[in-house]
């Protein structure tokens, strides 16, 4: 370092070189600042963790001012000098106050003290900075998942945040897990991501299309990709896809001027083109009006006769009238994993009807889960799940899926051990 | 037979590229492009041709390149992201090459025949200049460009992000370009701008260095675009 540094004839270098040298001293000194960071959450070794926490701000302070200081003795130029330094210390401000906010988990909106509104705008500002201040904190999105899905229809019932999309995202090899195994047929799909990828359909939740290409040109673009290469097979493939649809009649039609259920088609469509075993379809009825429901739900349950449809939703409905078998997710751990008509028994004698005067159901709401309730002048009556009647005069009732799915998700219950 | 299929295939790849590349905001660019380079052309029309240099033309043409390639590099995998297409093209095998690197020929053909173009009718309105040699010149400035763009896109995962540190790049060079003028390290060093006060064959010498560096530079950039564009979890 020292002959680099201090032998260097080029001025363009010895202004280059200590920005470099500062980027790698950042980086050796990560894990040492990953340590005090682990000292301060364990509360372990404070002298350990003072020392290497002011070796480390040194460095970081530090380093600037000598390396800027140098050049300017060897060069002057402080026109170059000082914009430089005002530069790279409001980078080091906004690293370390990002730092700061996401170590202290920092809601912006709550601060309180002096000054509030101006900290509130800087620490806005250090936020939204690209690299330095923006900064993604990681989560474990699924939990010890273990699913053999077989032919036919599987749905992935779940709440919003469940990790429905991560599995299936992770099941089509678009994200790669961090640890874990998804085999089909056997095959590792990490080892053959790209071969496996073949077999598979998948069509995300929230998608889009060239709107400005018919959709013949869309679907024969996307064949192309789909190494559809033989123009006679491609054309054919495309015809077909279409009218397994139910869209040839619009094949000539811009996508842009498509409804949101025709989109959704051209959607499944695209996936069929390479004619896959596998398809995955998230949340594919979500924003349809019913009798779109409908015809796409009858759509894929038509194509789960040759393959494997994965589908997920949080619609109970299309899971009942669809699926030969469902997995409920929540936060990301598999709650229920079976056929649906089975799944009502799981909140067996766990659900309740009953009517009590208003003033008492604000009492007792929040010993049960309230599944719906209605005014019928001065009482309301109710179903709910408990484990035990709610309230004297409370009948037992048979549980339906909705029940069984509310039955599922509520933590204030006793979760039955069956999976 | 196959012969006609591949080539059918090929024109329409082309074809469905140039749609998909054309949909957005590219043609403000090029249009901007082209207004640059006819503003110049007449500034240049009406001023003495003894003045006008090939190493003129060589700067005049290297705005408008760059404008033309700027939007489709930089902004490809982020217009997929707005059009929500991302996940639907990482569900393709392959499809960093199938995708985007032939997105990218595209774009670099695209601004080729553009600036060709453009090179022809100054070729027939101002002076007359090598055309071909001065197309060629250009093309390691901006196939360089393109290609850091291309890796800034997959590194920032962000269009904006990536524009402005381009642009900062662009301004950088621009203040150094009095310190930088016939230095290897001057990405817009002009070719056909032979300094008076040093020999040719050391001009020579400093020009095929800064060739060799921009095309590995470019093939490095290229490759490790390519590896960045593999970690789809990146993206989504």
């Amino acid at each position: 370092m020292y002959f680099i540094y201090f032998h260097l004839e080029s001025g363009f270098w010895y202004f280059m070189l200590p920005i470099a040298f500062y980027l790698l001293i950042r980086l050796f000194l990560k894990p040492i600042e990953q340590l005090v960071k682990h000292l301060d959450q364990t509360h372990q070794k404070k002298g350990l963790r003072r020392l290497l926490s002011t070796l480390c701000h040194t460095v970081i302070w530090l380093f600037p001012a000598v390396s800027l200081f140098l050049f300017a003795n060897r060069y002057g130029l402080p026109g170059l000098v000082i914009p430089l330094g005002i530069i790279w210390y409001f980078a080091i401000v906004v690293d370390q106050t990002s730092d700061y906010l996401h170590r202290h988990k920092t809601d912006i909106n709550r601060l309180t003290g002096r000054f509030k509104g101006l900290r509130k705008v800087f620490f806005a500002l250090v936020l939204a900075i690209p690299l330095l201040g923006k900064r993604k904190e990681a989560f474990k999105a699924l939990k010890g998942i273990s699913i053999d899905i077989g032919h036919g229809m599987f749905g992935l019932l779940g709440p919003n945040g469940a990790g429905k999309s991560t599995l299936m995202k992770i099941i089509c090899g678009i994200l790669e897990p961090s640890y874990g195994q998804i085999t089909i047929n056997a095959i590792d799909l990490r080892e053959k991501r790209e071969e496996l990828q073949g077999l598979i359909g998948y069509l995300p939740q929230e998608f889009g299309m060239y709107e400005n290409m018919t959709a013949w040109d869309f679907l024969n673009y996307m064949g192309i990709l789909k190494k559809i290469y033989n123009e006679e097979v491609r054309h054919q493939r495309v015809n077909y896809v279409l009218e397994a649809v139910h869209m040839a009649g619009h094949k000539h039609e811009k996508i842009g001027s498509f409804s949101g259920g025709m989109k959704q088609r051209i959607g499944i469509a695209q996936i069929l083109l390479h004619l896959p075993r596998i398809l995955v379809v998230d949340e594919p009825t979500a924003g349809l009006d019913p009798r779109e429901r409908i015809r796409f739900r009858n759509l894929l349950v038509e194509l789960s006769k040759e393959r494997i449809v994965i589908f997920s939703t949080h619609i109970i409905e299309d899971v009942a009238s669809s699926c030969n078998r469902v997995a409920v997710v929540k936060k990301g751990q598999v709650r229920y994993l079976g056929a649906p008509l089975d799944m009502a028994n799981i909140a067996s004698e766990k659900v309740w009807n009953l009517t009590v005067p208003a003033e008492t159901f604000e009492q007792i709401k929040d010993k049960m889960v309230v599944i719906h309730h209605i005014m019928e002048g001065e009482y309301i009556r109710l179903r709910c799940l408990a484990n035990e009647a709610p309230f004297p005069g409370a009948q037992p009732v048979k549980a339906n899926l909705e029940d069984a799915y509310l039955y599922l998700l509520s933590d204030d219950l006793k979760m039955p051990d069956q999976m | 037979m196959k012969i006609l299929n591949d080539l059918k295939l090929v024109v329409q790849m082309v074809k469905y590229n140039l749609k998909i590349v054309f949909a957005n905001r590219f043609i403000y660019f090029l249009i901007a492009a082209l207004a640059l380079f006819l503003l110049v052309t007449a500034i240049f029309l009406f001023s003495s041709s003894a003045t006008i240099k090939t190493a003129d033309i060589y700067d005049m043409l290297l705005l408008p390149g760059i404008l033309i390639l700027f939007y489709p590099v930089i902004f490809g995998l982020q217009n997929d992201k707005d059009a929500r297409m991302l996940e639907i093209l990482f569900g393709v095998p392959n499809y960093r090459y199938k995708v985007y690197l032939l997105r990218f020929a595209i774009s670099i053909l695209v601004m080729a025949t553009v600036v060709l173009l453009m090179a022809t009718l100054t070729l027939l309105t101002v002076i007359r200049f090598p055309v071909f040699e001065v197309v060629y010149q250009l093309m390691y400035p901006l196939l360089f460009l393109a290609c850091l763009a291309f890796l800034m896109t997959t590194l920032l995962k962000n269009a904006n992000g990536s524009a402005v540190f381009m642009v900062i790049l662009g301004l950088f060079f621009w203040i150094l370009s009095e310190n930088l003028r016939f230095s290897k390290w001057n990405i817009f060093l002009n070719p056909f701008d032979i300094p008076t006060d040093i020999s040719y064959t050391v001009f020579q010498n400093v020009l095929y260095q800064n060739r060799m560096m921009m095309v590995i530079g470019g093939v490095v950039s290229l490759l490790w675009t390519l590896l960045n564009l593999q970690k789809r979890e990146q993206y989504v």
